[in-house]
């Protein structure tokens, strides 16, 4: 009898585990490994927001399938470990302590992680981010000292923290540049509306700026904008919208551009390996351009997806469904995020 | 036995009881043999990489030991302008160094190093020319820039009279005309083109060939006359609305901006191209006020001609990539409006190796724009020398392999009016090459040539632990300072003593051939038990290039097939933990350079 089909799966995240169990699920006998650079488990991050503010939460409860499930599953979890290289002739990943792992299929769903705008790169340490378990985790340990929190971009992101934190007190200023509202993509007058809108609820809006630097001041921290502005602060959050995290298979030779490149089946340039999630760029026809897909429920969507693929079907990668998103009181349709709400009760 | 040696010079006996004056008198050897040029382009990667030759690991040791003035010599020997080259050389010596290798940390930053021998050498400090007697040959080069440098250089030296002749109102080519002054400052590019004029160039400005001059004229007074007029002619997409106001070349850009205007450029410009020059423009209109600049590549940043730090700079001061995008026309009514694109997908790659963009069928989009920079390369102009000369099929002059001469007798060729654009260092390379071969056909012999000079080092020179050092990063200006005035001061500002000599100690001296004595080694195996990489092995035989020097070496690990302990030298990090373990001293190292040589009469 032939050996079972090896399934590597690089990333955590939403993409990674839905791919995972539709996997186990049409594959009983397939080896199925994950393998995670971060220590913590895959979770809903748009309930990280809550998990901040709550002091009784842990991060456990976030967890949508505890380990047990993946021994149930006969799913092989590695946390912890970072992928840094791919040979795809051989067919082999690198890990950073020297094991290299042998595949037959490969999925990539490396997921993205916060932007660091170039002029803030130096300074790359004074920065809190807010995108995984781990980040959170970190805020929560000092969340009680911090008074004051300003956001450098103003992305959705920014907005989940604010609506978590504009409750307890916490006064904010967002310093909104190009990436304002990011991944959502609005017009100048809706941009407008939305910054206005945010003033009303008290938080301080920095318009049409942007950091570039930040600077430790004793116990705080001073952001200075282009326009001269300088804000004292607490914390200095990057929220400049997400970019894949891609740098490490320029050397297998895997296409990438922002995001992985796959085509209309999410496979790579190289065979026997897919992406899929936030670190892949598909092209469509209907955008005349290329997108990553942003927002677990995408990301889900598209690793059942892949999944399928993976075991021999040709199923086509489809826009995501237009979504809707409410923002201080208005409606906006929307192919990233899902069901995403900054009112307090809607 | 099978012969697994390496070719050496001597075989010494005495060597443990040399003194350190003996060792002057007896231990430097030369040697023209193949075998020894071959283990040099085996063996330096960075040296075999440069288009000059440049002695790497002897200037960057010569830092560390802080001989910066002897540092600079060894530059200027071959490169000519190492202050220059240390600041805006393409650096193709960084992606061959040993030390970028999988699993060896980042590349020397070599190109950085080259600045601080120039920064740091001292006041009045002595350049030694090697100059033969005045031969009463004359000589023309056509052009100033870095291959002209390169050519009168040489040819000022071997005694020749030289006449330079340079279009524009200041010497320096591209190199002045070309790159912005926030890359290159233009004192230091002066002071270093004074170093070659000052040596007898009789240097012609504003005289342009075919309109004030005619070549055939220039040929008839001179014994031999080198072409090195650059490559001008910017290339053309052919698309619809190119000509229209707001559309610049990316050179007729450059070349305005360093010649001190400040072209009309408005508020969004779009640059298209992929390369330094298309950097250039984009960081040049920056600081010309555009708010926000846009460069369209056809396929992605991975395969940009550029380094990762100079993508990071563009962004940092302001600059955004699209990439996958082809330019398919430039809109607007009496001025630039916009451009239409296409997206791209990656395809193939080309015969000269870059990766293609294929246009995706019907993915049109319009994108707004007060400006359009089309940097997207140049390429020699003959038309000026008013003679018929035979091409290439691919446009380019067809010189004669042998002599280097175009088929028009006593007329050479360098730089890139010869194959096309380049970058600085293989122009400097090339102007000296033909200056060599100009040489020999007037003098009817060769004059200077190269050889391998080999010394034995009573040490390594290496501590284990600077294997560990990171790279030193190069300082730079902050954002307003960039752009503060005319947005002309230097970007980068080079790297302090201390950090300069940590960077000197990451070199791993590729120079230094770590060898083991088959005959005195006693097969304990104490180096392999030491050694970081998988450098050191049991051969059974090696493998030979066809020059004869070693190419691979076939391993075994049946002890009675061992003909001996190798050690490695594509493997070898030089950094000597095998020649301080070693019980009974076999391993010798000798430092092997290439040099240039007077050949007697």
């Amino acid at each position: 009898m032939a050996e079972p089909l090896h399934f590597v799966i690089v990333g955590n995240g939403p993409a990674g585990n839905e791919a995972a169990a539709a996997l186990r699920g049409q594959d009983p006998k397939a080896r199925i490994t994950i393998i995670s650079a971060a220590a913590t488990h895959y979770l809903r991050p748009e309930k990280l927001a809550a998990f901040l503010v709550q002091p009784r939460h842990r991060l456990k409860d976030l967890y949508i399938h505890p380990y047990p499930w993946y021994e149930e599953q006969r799913i092989q979890l590695r946390l912890n470990q970072t992928v840094n290289r791919i040979a795809p002739e051989q067919k082999y990943v690198y890990l950073n302590h020297k094991e290299r792992v042998r595949y037959d299929r490969l999925l990539l769903v490396t997921g993205a992680r916060p932007r660091v705008p170039e002029r803030l790169a130096s300074l790359s340490s004074l920065l809190t981010r807010f995108a995984t378990g781990a980040d959170a985790l970190l805020l929560k340990r000092g969340i009680a000292q911090v008074k004051h929190m300003t956001m450098l971009g103003g992305d959705c992101i920014a907005l989940e923290l604010a609506q978590a934190l504009l409750p307890r007190g916490v006064r904010l200023t967002f310093i909104l540049d190009e990436y304002r509202f990011w991944p959502l993509e609005f017009d100048e007058g809706v941009k407008k509306r939305l910054a206005d809108s945010l003033e009303k609820k008290g938080i301080e809006v920095v318009r049409d700026d942007l950091a570039v630097s930040v600077e430790q001041a004793g116990d705080e921290l001073l952001v200075k904008t282009r326009g001269g502005k300088e804000v004292k602060t607490d914390r200095a959050c990057l929220s400049s919208g997400m970019v894949p995290a891609v740098e490490f298979l320029a050397s297998a030779g895997i296409d990438t551009q922002l995001g992985v490149l796959v085509d209309d089946h999410l496979q790579t340039s190289r065979p026997d390996i897919w992406a899929a999630g936030e670190c892949a760029q598909v092209y469509y026809s209907e955008l005349k351009d290329y997108r990553c897909s942003t927002g677990s429920v995408n990301a889900e969507q598209q690793g059942r997806l892949v999944a399928r693929n993976m075991l021999g079907a040709k199923e086509m990668v489809k826009l995501p469904e237009p979504g809707r998103v409410t923002i201080a009181g208005e409606h906006f349709t929307t192919y990233g995020w899902k069901g995403f709400s900054l009112d307090e009760k809607d | 036995m099978k012969e697994t040696r390496l070719y050496l010079p001597s075989e010494r006996e005495d060597f443990h009881a040399f003194t350190p004056a003996r060792k002057v008198v007896r231990d430097i050897i030369f040697s023209t043999d193949r075998r020894d040029f071959g283990w040099i382009k085996e063996n330096i990667p960075c040296q075999r990489a440069c288009p000059a030759s440049t002695n790497i690991p002897g200037y960057i040791r010569c830092i560390f030991e802080e001989r910066h003035g002897r540092s600079y010599e060894l530059n200027r020997f071959v490169n000519i302008l190492p202050g220059v080259l240390g600041r805006i050389c393409a650096r193709p010596c960084e992606p061959a160094c040993r030390h970028g290798f999988p699993d060896n940390g980042d590349p020397v930053a070599i190109c950085h190093l080259k600045r601080v021998a120039a920064d740091f050498r001292p006041e009045g400090h002595r350049l030694q020319e090697q100059l033969f007697a005045p031969s009463g040959k004359k000589v023309a080069v056509i052009g100033s820039g870095p291959a002209g440098l390169g050519a009168a250089h040489d040819l000022a030296t071997f005694g020749h009279q030289v006449t330079m002749y340079e279009a524009e109102k200041e010497p320096g080519g591209m190199l002045r005309y070309g790159i912005p002054e926030f890359r290159l400052p233009r004192p230091l590019l002066a002071t270093e083109i004074a170093n070659v004029l000052r040596l007898g160039v009789d240097l012609h400005l504003g005289v342009r060939v075919g309109r004030d001059l005619e070549l055939a004229e220039i040929l008839d007074k001179h014994d031999a006359v080198i072409l090195s007029a650059g490559a001008y002619r910017p290339n053309r997409l052919g698309m619809p609305g190119e000509n229209l106001p707001g559309v610049y070349t990316g050179l007729e850009f450059m070349m305005r901006v360093n010649e001190g205007e400040r072209p009309e450029i408005g508020q969004k410009v779009l640059v298209v191209g992929a390369g330094f020059t298309a950097m250039d423009c984009a960081r040049s209109s920056i600081r010309l006020g555009a708010k926000r600049v846009l460069i369209n590549l056809l396929t992605t940043e991975e395969f940009l001609t550029v380094d990762q730090e100079e993508i990071f700079q563009v962004k940092y001061e302001g600059g955004e990539f699209r990439g996958l995008v082809s330019i398919q026309e430039v809109l607007g009514k009496d001025k630039v409006q916009g451009a239409r694109f296409q997206r791209n997908r990656l395809g193939g790659w080309t015969e000269r190796g870059e990766r293609e963009g294929v246009p995706i069928p019907d993915s049109d989009f319009f994108d707004s724009a007060d400006s359009v920079i089309l940097a997207i390369g140049q390429r020699p102009d003959p038309s000026f020398l008013h003679l018929e000369l035979d091409q290439t099929e691919r446009g380019f002059l067809r010189l004669n392999p042998q002599t280097g001469m175009t088929s028009r007798n006593r007329l050479f060729i360098a730089g890139d009016f010869g194959a096309g654009a380049s970058n600085v260092i293989s122009c400097i390379g090339s102007g000296r090459r033909a200056a060599w071969a100009v040489d020999q056909y007037l003098m009817r012999r060769e004059r200077r040539k190269n050889v391998v000079r080999f010394e034995y080092m009573p040490e390594t020179l290496r501590e284990r632990k600077w294997d560990f050092i990171p790279r030193q990063p190069m300082p730079t200006l902050e954002l307003p300072n960039r752009l503060a005035g005319a947005g002309q001061s230097e970007v980068e500002t080079g790297l302090d003593p201390d950090p300069a000599r940590e960077e000197s100690k990451r070199c791993y001296l590729c120079y230094l051939r770590f060898e083991i004595d088959a005959a005195r080694c006693i097969y304990c195996r104490w180096c392999m038990d030491v050694m970081p990489k998988n450098c050191i092995k049991l051969a059974k035989e090696v493998v030979r290039h066809p020059d004869g020097s070693i190419q691979s070496v076939v391993e075994t690990e049946d002890w009675s097939q061992v003909a001996a302990v190798v050690i490695d030298g594509k493997e070898c990090i030089r950094c000597g933990n095998c020649f301080r373990v070693c019980p009974v001293k076999c391993i010798e190292i000798v430092k092997v350079e290439m040099m240039e040589q007077d050949v007697e009469a």
